[in-house]
């Protein structure tokens, strides 16, 4: 049996979170309120600026990193039980309301400053894993020499953002494909950058928060065979067969994983956690598996399995089992039956119908549309879960959150300027929020025959360095040699109508490491 | 416009001697005059790969971890082994957990944009950690959850009343299973830690399911532990016979040895060579080595990039083309199949790795496929027939031919030939590009499209694609579903046919880059590469990844490679494949202090 959406916005919102997290209300009221990440990645950008971005509407404007920046209020236009920014940030009125528009925030003109051409890594800092585009030895392959682990990664394994780790059975939810990356050995932050794995199976994400024959109130079964599995490897580490040095370090990595596991193991999940019942079908095998009968061209059965895993993401935040959800799209949320990339993303430039014999008539409509949907029905229905969860001292679990939407690229596929930034929540008032900031220097165009203008914004590496110390990560755990922000430097835009030395100075650089305009409170 | 690429597209010629190298800016011989100079794909490193030098010293992966195939197939080996009446059960309560374990990445080199394969994936994941360790205490679970399971586990010792018999009965599961968790001989103090991990109650069923679960979490089980006998230079070590027993079953099963292994190995005839030959070739010979065979070969050729054949079907356009041949759902797999048939049959039956280049008989036993090659399907035992006269190898199975459009993609059936087949370096599009596939025009064949879109004289697009498109183009007398063809049928939206155009198949392919000479069809390509020896060098540097499960290097790896192409361009398909046993870097192992 599952729980309809409905039951669970209802048991949600009756969920002592306070209390879960922490212990006693009592003691809630002493605490600092714990923050929560999510960040949901999709693919292939291209979306319009007039689709994706409020209209100008009297904007503040100063001047900044050599540019005039702007910034306006967002205000929803309401119409028809519909509610609008734009065409792609819209939803239904009910949802979609103007005081959870006052907790958002809407950037424009954040930028990679390289051509990255496809990627997963850079959402979250990992410009390295990236498809080479740009040559042998262009932009892709040079920063693929230069991995970063990935920030939720940072603030998973960061004793200032995870001060406790009781009752936490996963530092980071994992729910995509090559998006977050971590060192080989985490807990010594050394080896190797390397791919964490992530699944979008809701019942592999429900079992390892809630694993079998485990109930709320205490530890988990079988912890000490694991203690035994750690003393033997242990015992091959000490004992005198011969190893290699590099052996040597792979079992310490593992031990390292080993003593994870064992902390999970040991986890007393709290008293007051309410544990949603296992649904007798996970999303592939409700909705089916991606790639499996029509679930690529069916955009209600995406957003149905998409909430699934939102339902777990505030499940697991309620019970303080973990508060860092990485999420990738597995689809479009269109109907689309041809070659997605290739027929849609790849032509949304261009102004319908390109030539007379030539599908889909009007991509950058379908691709808006999948974006829309994206937004409306698994970006809101996570924001509007967490809103609907109290935090036990009159607020709600989004406003110690950060939720945040990233796509691939900018407003034309594969290139990496402005890309868009979507934000909910304040992380627990860091964040001025209600926003719509634009960093574009429009006096710099990249392309000026493409009907759709690119302009060098600032840097990426700025915007994740805020997201880190907003989520208390000291910059002493991820300070980078030659700038203030977080991400490999590298720039390279010769290939444009401005330069590299144009579109991203020194003196741009420089002020990585501050706070953008605007948006700390 | 983008700046133009210093490294260009690494274009390589293979003669008999190997590759040449050409330093960066030199004129290469061949170059069409059309091309601009500093055009992407005209110039850069042609390197000598394959020139041994027996002073350089191989890179050595640490400590390998199991692959996902082989970590599975190890379990169950255990299972089997541990419960050998009620193991069907076990495994089939043991399917969720195992399903649990990550599928491994399909891991490149740097540098390459497509391919790459599973086993490369070495990444030490904390998922797989924790789904390992779930699998071990469920395999734990089913063997001791009643006293049937345990007395089959241990016999009647673990249920019987009597105590004084309880150690020796846990001494004896230890003796028994230990050797198979790990794959050598138990040292005494590996006996008295997994003795002493069932503590005080030596066959109560939790304690011996702690001995288990720990038994399939231990290191021996997980990663190839492999420490070595004599040394035989600096820090290269011979592997002993355990460690090279399971090497081999390893690479040619993906599983652990069998019980003729184990014993040779603890014998120590492993050791000998006369020996060591005779294992290689049973275990070549095994149908066991034929899914392990498929797993390299579908993994080389890159079958799981065509994409499904059904998206469209139900379109005008689509219609119109597939007529009565609409694929079914089941259609991609088969062509995958029939690819696959071809390679089992040539290894079985002596045939060589150019024969399976070349080979043109009919190996689906798809009716839907057959159809599609207007042949009869086949019986699968039977000597095969040859195909209709238009089908001239391996390039022209469909599974090379087919896309999910109703058109060809020659850009990408070329990509595929030159970066996959022959090894060459291929640049992906220069920054800025947006690339778009080409669409069926009402009035124009494909081949003219392509040309229009990407050969325009002097245009960036040219250096490329004047090594991409012949490739393609000369199969474009197949269409998109692999039908041979004459003439391309072309269509209005609405899937009202316009013109028949006859295809045009003669292409300047440049297999070798001296090499300006046309080929009338794919069939002339198939010989001319199969005349080059090109596909059989790259089968040594892509069956070298699959087998040591890490780049080749071109410097330090030449002296394996040689050997690999070597036994490709003389032996047989099986001579090729069993060749890599007899590799020194296979038979030992680097441990640097």
């Amino acid at each position: 049996m599952s729980l309809s959406r409905r039951q669970l916005l209802a048991a949600l919102s009756s969920l002592p979170v306070v209390p879960a997290l922490l212990g006693t209300r009592a003691h809630a009221q002493a605490a600092p309120m714990p923050k929560f990440y999510v960040h949901f990645c999709t693919g292939h950008g291209a979306v319009w600026n007039a689709n994706m971005y409020p209209q100008a509407a009297s904007p503040v404007a100063q001047s900044y990193g050599g540019r005039m920046v702007r910034r306006q209020p967002l205000t929803l236009s309401v119409a028809d039980g519909r509610a609008a920014l734009s065409r792609v940030l819209s939803g239904a009125s009910g949802v979609f309301t103007q005081a959870i528009a006052n907790k958002m925030n809407v950037i424009q003109g954040l930028d990679w400053p390289l051509y990255l051409g496809h990627h997963t890594g850079g959402h979250l800092g990992n410009l390295a894993r990236n498809d080479g585009s740009g040559g042998n030895e262009g932009d892709g392959a040079i920063v693929g020499r230069n991995p970063r682990v990935t920030v939720d990664q940072l603030m998973a394994w960061s004793p200032e953002f995870y001060p406790s780790l009781d009752g936490v059975r996963r530092r980071v939810m994992h729910l995509g494909d090559r998006l977050s990356y971590v060192w080989a050995n985490p807990a010594t932050r050394s080896g190797d950058v390397q791919e964490f794995a992530g699944t979008r199976d809701s019942h592999t994400l429900y079992d390892s928060l809630f694993p079998p024959g485990t109930t709320t109130g205490g530890p988990a079964p079988r912890a000490p065979a694991a203690n035994r599995v750690r003393d033997d490897y242990q015992r091959l580490l000490e004992s005198e067969r011969r190893m290699s040095s590099a052996d040597r370090l792979r079992l310490e990595q593992h031990i390292q994983r080993l003593d994870e596991l064992r902390r999970r193991l040991n986890v007393t999940v709290g008293a007051n956690c309410v544990q949603p019942p296992r649904p007798t079908q996970s999303n592939h095998a409700r909705y089916g598996r991606p790639y499996v009968g029509d679930y690529d061209i069916n955009p209600t059965s995406q957003s149905a399995s998409s909430q699934m895993l939102n339902d777990l993401i505030v499940s697991a935040f309620s019970c303080g089992l973990s508060r860092i959800a990485v999420v990738g799209a597995d689809s479009t949320f269109t109907n689309y039956s041809g070659d997605y990339h290739q027929e849609v993303a790849h032509r949304a430039e261009q102004l319908a119908p390109a030539r007379d014999n030539q599908q889909p008539t009007d991509p950058q409509s379908i691709l808006a549309g999948g974006n829309q949907r994206f937004f409306e029905t698994v970006l809101l229905d996570l924001v509007a879960k967490l809103e609907a969860t109290p935090d036990g001292r009159g607020g709600t679990l989004l406003d110690h959150s950060l939720v945040v939407w990233s796509q691939e690229s900018g407003n034309l596929t594969h290139n990496t300027f402005s890309v868009p930034i979507i934000t909910f929540g304040s992380a627990s008032g860091h964040f001025a929020t209600g926003q719509y900031v634009d960093y574009r220097n429009t006096a710099l165009t990249y392309d000026q025959n493409r009907p759709e203008r690119e302009h060098p914004g600032l840097l990426m590496h700025q915007w994740l360095g805020m997201t880190l110390r907003a989520m208390g990560v000291p910059a002493a755990q991820w300070a980078e040699p030659n700038h203030g922000g977080y991400g490999y430097r590298y720039a390279n835009v010769n290939w444009g109508n401005f330069s590299t030395a144009q579109g991203y100075p020194d003196a741009l650089w420089a002020t990585a490491g501050q706070d953008l305009p605007w948006l700390k409170s | 416009m983008r700046k133009l690429l210093v490294s260009a597209l690494v274009i390589s010629t293979l003669g008999c001697e190997g590759f040449i190298m050409l330093p960066e800016g030199a004129e290469v011989p061949g170059t069409p005059t059309d091309v601009p100079s500093d055009t992407p794909g005209t110039r850069g490193v042609v390197a000598v790969p394959f020139a041994c030098d027996a002073q350089q010293q191989p890179d050595e992966l640490p400590l390998r971890r199991l692959s996902r195939t082989e970590y599975v197939n190890s379990v169950q080996a255990f299972v089997r082994a541990a419960l050998p009446q009620s193991s069907a059960a076990a495994l089939t309560a043991l399917a969720a957990p195992l399903s649990a374990v990550p599928n491994d990445a399909r891991a490149k080199p740097l540098g390459e944009t497509h391919g790459g394969y599973l086993r490369l994936d070495q990444t030490t994941q904390q998922a797989t950690i924790d789904a390992t360790y779930d699998v071990a205490v469920a395999v734990a679970q089913q063997a001791t959850n009643s006293a049937a399971r345990r007395s089959e586990l241990m016999g009647a010792c673990a249920t019987d009343a009597s105590t004084t018999n309880d150690a020796a009965c846990l001494s004896a599961l230890v003796d028994k299973l230990g050797p198979l968790a790990l794959r050598r001989a138990l040292t005494p103090a590996d006996r008295t830690f997994f003795i002493d991990t069932a503590g005080t109650t030596p066959v109560a069923a939790d304690a011996v399911a702690d001995v288990l679960a720990v038994m399939l979490s231990s290191p021996g089980f997980l990663y190839h532990v492999e420490s070595g006998a004599e040394q035989l230079e600096g820090d290269r070590y011979a592997l002993d016979a355990f460690e090279l027993a399971a090497r081999l079953s390893y690479h040619f099963w993906q599983a652990p040895p069998d019980d003729a292994l184990r014993a040779s190995a603890a014998s120590g005839a492993l050791l000998q060579d006369a020996e060591y030959r005779a294992q290689v070739a049973r275990l070549v010979a095994d149908p066991r080595a034929m899914p392990v065979l498929d797993d390299f070969f579908a993994q080389w050729f890159r079958l799981h990039e065509l994409g499904s054949l059904t998206s469209r079907v139900g379109t005008p356009v689509y219609d119109a083309f597939a007529g009565a041949n609409a694929p079914s759902a089941s259609l991609r797999e088969r062509m995958f199949d029939d690819v696959l048939a071809a390679v089992r049959w040539n290894v079985r039956s002596g045939g060589s790795l150019d024969g399976l280049l070349t080979d043109a008989r009919q190996f689906t036993t798809d009716v839907e496929l057959a159809a599609l090659y207007g042949a009869p399907a086949w019986d699968g035992t039977s000597e095969p027939a040859r195909l209709p006269a238009a089908r001239s190898g391996l390039l022209t199975r469909a599974a090379f031919l087919a896309n999910d459009s109703a058109n060809t993609r020659p850009v990408m059936k070329g990509y595929r030939i030159r970066n996959a087949l022959l090894c060459d370096a291929i640049s992906p599009p220069p920054p800025g590009l947006v690339v778009t596939t080409p669409e069926l025009d009402p009035n124009a064949t494909t081949r003219q499209v392509v040309a229009n879109l990407t050969e325009q004289p002097r245009s960036s697009c040219l250096g490329c694609h004047v090594a991409l498109n012949p490739l393609g183009y000369a199969s474009e007398g197949f269409d998109a579903l692999g039908r041979a063809r004459t003439h391309q049928q072309l269509f209005d939206t609405a899937g009202a046919a316009t013109v028949a155009l006859a295809v045009e198949t003669q292409a300047v392919p440049r297999i070798e880059f001296d090499d300006d000479d046309a080929y009338g069809d794919i069939g002339a390509v198939t010989q001319r590469i199969a005349a080059s020896r090109r596909f059989d060098s790259c089968f040594a540097r892509q069956y070298f990844r699959f087998a040591f499960r890490r780049a080749e290097s071109l410097t330090s790896d030449a002296c394996a490679l040689r050997a690999l192409d070597e036994a490709a361009r003389t032996g047989s398909l099986a001579d090729a494949v069993s060749a890599v046993a007899f590799l020194p870097e296979f038979k030992s192992r680097r441990l640097a202090p």
